[in-house]
């Protein structure tokens, strides 16, 4: 028993030193960019009541919105990955490799170019219904057959819905020219240029899915025994897997409608909160919130420093990371099965 | 036995038969690939009657339509036409080298191997070079795409299936580093790359259409040359290994073949997608007997399908010219869906 108790201390630490590392991250994407500040000016602005100074413009209008959007959709995308890992029982299955990511925008860009829909409240909804709609369609090519669902049938079945999704919004692109700059941003990925009125429309649906995904630790934990285990548990498997699907489609689809194609993150972060924490889903869900937030601060920071004045787009940035890792799990797959 | 031909050199060094009714369909693929081509040639924005292309190949009198006939619409044509039958051979090979009927250059990443060699050369030393080199920094970034992931297939555990998905992993790597490219360089026009990258025959000019050409012909006749090891291969490892075939030396060389064939096609027509994947399923209905027969179908298939996809693309949706590869993918994918049903039970 005693072990136990020092590893989950050891959890709690782990816990405080990432909450510390996450507000670093958070100032630094504040001070770092373009023009770099000082914390010393981050706190002037504050307490000054000129709102027309430079350094408070760029804080508090650019950098302030980048920083909340990083935060919350990176919590939210590692989270959808940790689901969507979860619900394929597949280490390679998140949203952006499940074609979820471009189902979402083929939806958006059909309501933006084709029905002239500009109002983010309302496109939020549609880009829900676009990951929902990719995710059934995978999950049902992924299942058939006679042997279950298997890494290789669910990961074509993406490439297949990515493929479909993707080609479908380029003839309607290519054939509507006039739409496009409105939604290339959607298709590139990119934190920048993005108002707090975006991450306002889709906050309260990400936090909510957080933090209930928080508090169904236990049940993920049963439910990744197996199905039949969880069955003779006493749970209902049914509706467990709907609620997973719609916390997973919530978290994926919302953080798209705001920051656009990032891939990659799902599928990173659930490992990484694994190598650290183990299997427990009561731990592993706020672990990939804060290394979710982090890595996403990065990466954003990284867009805007790697290559100025060029601001590289952030999905540009996570595919880098993301597929190489992608092709290790693959290899290590490979491995681990024979 | 009447229904197939014997083949006999006198001395018996070559012998082998046909099926008759095999023949014929192979034969009938190719009429129809001349309907598809004198579709493409006749048909566009104005239409150009029968006897006037007569006349220009022929050389038998001077035409009204020559500019958009000989400088716009025979390169187009004539180039979708290779394009198509090198990435359905490509496609074919790399299906029975991987042994999965999912496989193509395109899923498994040599096609964007090839496009980011491409577009980095074209951003970075195209001024210094000249375009025309081009095609040479396609097929290299495809050999090198293909090196690592055979790299890869030498790991003892490594899967066919595990190898197509380190593939996909390799694909969006490529996007990812062809995006960054593009963003940060300012010389290199992003909407025309962007035009190339899905795969465009827009602007093709004679140049590229007969060096394409010749490289497509060369590399068939040395396939058609070696298509017994093929065959032998396709019997599995061990059977293959006792006939006499050097395995490595085999994949080595036809991933090669399949390397050079997909990096002539990106060169020349950027990243058309799904050609490699469902070309050879569609012939493999038609041809069942005999490899270089089956060979010569696919590429026969793969160039109707190439060809009549730019048609329509070109055609239906006027004014528009609409990327051959974004409606390449538009069937293709559902067809691969399709697949996937198809062979459900087969991983």
């Amino acid at each position: 028993m005693g072990r136990i108790v020092r590893q989950d201390k050891m959890k709690w630490i782990g816990l405080f030193l990432l909450t510390l590392l996450l507000i670093i991250c958070m100032l630094a994407s504040l001070m770092f960019g373009n023009t770099n500040f000082m914390l010393t000016d981050i706190y002037k602005t504050l307490t000054s009541s000129n709102s027309k100074d430079v350094a408070h413009i760029i804080i508090w209008q650019e950098r302030f919105p980048r920083m909340v959007i990083a935060v919350v959709t990176g919590a939210s995308l590692a989270v959808a990955g940790v689901i969507s890992q979860l619900l394929t029982r597949n280490p390679l299955g998140s949203p952006s490799v499940l074609g979820i990511n471009s189902g979402s925008i083929f939806v958006i860009v059909v309501c933006v170019v084709l029905f002239k829909v500009s109002d983010l409240h309302i496109l939020v909804y549609f880009a829900f219904l676009g990951a929902l709609l990719a995710a059934f369609l995978v999950y049902l090519l992924g299942s058939l057959g006679r042997s279950s669902t298997s890494a290789i049938k669910l990961i074509l079945a993406g490439i297949a819905a990515n493929a479909m999704f993707v080609s479908f919004t380029q003839i309607i692109l290519l054939m509507n020219q006039k739409g496009m700059s409105d939604v290339l941003f959607w298709m590139a990925g990119t934190i920048s240029g993005r108002t707090l009125d975006m991450i306002l429309a889709v906050l309260p649906y990400l936090l909510v899915s957080l933090v209930v995904t928080c508090f169904l630790g236990r049940s993920m934990n049963i439910y990744a025994s197996g199905e039949s285990i969880a069955k003779g548990l006493g749970q209902n498997v049914f509706i467990m897997k709907v609620t997973l699907l719609i916390l997973m489609v919530v978290l994926a689809g919302g953080s798209l409608a705001v920051i656009g194609n990032v891939g990659f993150v799902g599928l990173i972060i659930p490992h990484l909160a694994k190598a650290i924490v183990g299997n427990g889903y009561p731990w592993l869900t706020p672990y990939s919130i804060l290394l979710g937030s982090i890595f996403l601060l990065i990466a954003d920071l990284s867009t805007r420093l790697i290559h100025p004045p060029a601001e590289i787009p952030l999905g540009v940035i996570t595919a880098f990371i993301g597929a190489p890792f992608f092709i290790y799990v693959a290899f290590k797959g490979g491995r681990a099965r024979e | 036995m009447n229904d197939r031909w014997v083949v006999r050199t006198k001395n018996e060094k070559v012998s082998f038969f046909l099926i008759k009714k095999e023949v014929y369909k192979t034969i009938a693929v190719f009429v129809s690939l001349i309907g598809a081509l004198l579709l493409g040639l006749m048909i566009g924005t104005d239409v150009i009657p029968f006897y006037e292309i007569i006349n220009y190949i022929f050389q038998l009198a001077p035409i009204e339509n020559e500019f958009a006939l000989g400088e716009l619409r025979m390169p187009r044509v004539l180039s979708g036409m290779i394009v198509g039958a090198a990435l359905a051979i490509a496609g074919l090979i790399v299906q029975g080298i991987i042994r999965n009927p999912l496989a193509s250059p395109d899923v498994i990443g040599v096609t964007g191997g090839a496009s980011v060699s491409a577009v980095l050369f074209l951003t970075y030393f195209s001024e210094g070079m000249g375009v025309q080199w081009t095609p040479i920094f396609a097929i290299l970034g495809a050999i090198i795409t293909f090196f690592i992931i055979y790299l890869f297939s030498l790991h003892p555990l490594i899967t066919a299936n595990r190898l197509v998905l380190i593939g996909v992993g390799l694909s969006s790597l490529a996007d990812a580093i062809i995006l960054y490219i593009l963003v940060t360089s300012a010389s290199f026009s992003s909407e025309r790359a962007y035009l190339w990258l899905t795969g465009s025959l827009y602007a093709v000019n004679w140049v590229q259409t007969i060096s394409i050409l010749i490289g497509f012909f060369i590399l068939f006749i040395m396939v058609l040359w070696s298509t017994r090891k093929f065959e032998l291969y396709s019997f599995g490892d061990s059977i293959a290994e006792e006939l006499g075939l050097n395995l490595k030396s085999f994949r080595i060389v036809f991933l090669l073949f399949s390397a050079l064939l997909c990096g002539l096609s990106v060169s020349v027509a950027g990243g058309i997608g799904f050609i490699g994947l469902l070309t050879p399923h569609i012939s493999r209905r038609i041809v069942r007997h005999h490899t270089s027969l089956l060979f010569i179908t696919t590429a026969g298939i793969g160039a109707i399908l190439v060809v009549l996809a730019d048609w329509i693309a070109r055609y239906a949706f006027q004014p528009l010219d609409i990327p051959v590869g974004v409606f390449t993918a538009g069937i293709g994918a559902p067809f691969f869906i399709y697949l996937l049903i198809k062979n459900r039970n087969s991983f």
